[in-house]
């Protein structure tokens, strides 16, 4: 009971939160993004809420969370929207906004590189024989 | 798995003594204009691949450089497109599943890599819920990379017989692949996404890239809500169309 009073309130504080966000920035659309617990390649973002323009697409939010990272072009990285969704690149953060808000007045994404079987390479020439006959 | 433990897009280096483009799609984005410039390039020269901003990380396989820059004066390189996707965290999420059931149908399909935790597969087809797959690994010595081309590979060969699995337990990071000979079957490919794919897409097809530079607008805030510069539109430009050095940053506390 207690931790169902606990989420209770942090629920109530985040609509809170949510709601002076939205009054002071009607045009913006708040966005958390997290780290998948397992990754292990993906480095941690510094701040996880996110404040966007809602005209921005899910191609150009993207490139901002790599270049926030400083990832090359190479590095997969995956967005997924509660956990689960692939957001098509070409829809703006309002459309992501009105499709997946979570009842707090969030979007929650999850970001992940692909899973790695394999060994995990050092980058460089000489190097590829190892990668590829690791499997 | 021998293909994702590769950062993509060195695979496409090792084709480029071939006449095979090979791109990987980056961010579940198929750039039609990157596509038709790989492929129309009249000569394949080694080196001056797919990616060149990616060259420095270009890995050699063994071919010496410029070996190969032959008079082929193609039209259209016989692309390999590869898709490298994420359908979910843990599971795949089962509303991508029919998409991906297109992808086999499609006449370009080379079939997807993937498969479950510790066992990579290739799966070249699916029979109502289950996938039909090869497993064409075979614990052996590595083979010490030399400069002919005759490596003996019969041991990397599949020899068992296909089997099944149900997709619901395949892993979610797969990556699909595709083959179009000519560029009429790279048409006929966009064509089939864009009439398939419209319900629940696993990946999209653009003509061409965003270019923008996304540095300029990162504003850093003393804040924990990170906010991103409201961005102007010039002047001309359709909106969508972004643009850096006079940004306007807004702090919020």
């Amino acid at each position: 009971n207690r931790w169902l009073i606990l989420a209770f309130f942090c629920t109530a504080t985040r609509v809170e939160e949510v709601a002076g966000i939205r009054a002071k920035f009607p045009t913006k659309v708040p966005v958390i993004v997290e780290r998948y617990q397992k990754e292990k390649y993906l480095p941690l973002l510094d701040k996880t809420k996110f404040l966007v323009p809602q005209e921005l697409t899910m191609t150009q939010f993207i490139t901002i969370i790599r270049s926030r990272m400083a990832l090359s072009n190479t590095q997969a990285f995956y967005l997924l929207i509660n956990n689960k969704s692939l957001a098509s690149m070409s829809l703006t953060l309002a459309e992501i906004y009105r499709d997946y808000k979570d009842e707090d007045g969030f979007v929650y994404m999850t970001y992940a590189s692909q899973e790695m079987f394999g060994g995990f390479l050092t980058i460089g020439k000489a190097k590829c024989k190892e990668c590829l006959l690791k499997t | 798995l021998t293909f994702l433990s590769l950062p993509p897009r060195k695979l496409a280096t090792f084709d480029t003594w071939s006449s095979l483009a090979v791109h990987i799609a980056m961010d579940n984005t198929v750039v039609m204009e990157e596509i038709r410039r790989l492929c129309k390039l009249s000569c394949p020269c080694p080196g001056a691949s797919a990616f060149p901003l990616a060259e420095s990380d270009l890995l050699s396989n063994g071919y010496p450089d410029g070996a190969e820059c032959t008079d082929r004066l193609l039209l259209w390189k016989p692309l390999v497109l590869l898709i490298p996707l994420r359908l979910g965290l843990t599971d795949i999420n089962e509303a991508y599943i029919e998409t991906l059931k297109h992808c086999f149908m499609m006449p370009q399909s080379l079939g997807v890599i993937g498969g479950k935790p510790n066992s990579a597969h290739y799966f070249i087809g699916y029979v109502g819920e289950e996938l039909i797959y090869l497993d064409p690994h075979t614990t052996q010595p590595a083979v010490e990379p030399i400069d002919s081309c005759h490596i003996p590979d019969e041991s990397f060969h599949c020899q068992h017989p296909p089997c099944r699995m149900s997709i619901s337990e395949l892993d979610p990071s797969i990556a699909v692949g595709f083959f179009c000979n000519k560029e009429e079957d790279f048409n006929d490919w966009c064509q089939r996404i864009k009439k398939n794919f419209r319900e629940t897409p696993i990946f999209s097809v653009t003509l061409v890239k965003n270019l923008w530079w996304p540095e300029e607008l990162l504003v850093d805030v003393n804040s924990d809500l990170f906010v991103v510069a409201q961005m102007g539109v010039g002047e001309g430009k359709s909106i969508g169309q972004w643009y850096g050095p006079n940004t306007v940053a807004q702090v919020l506390r």
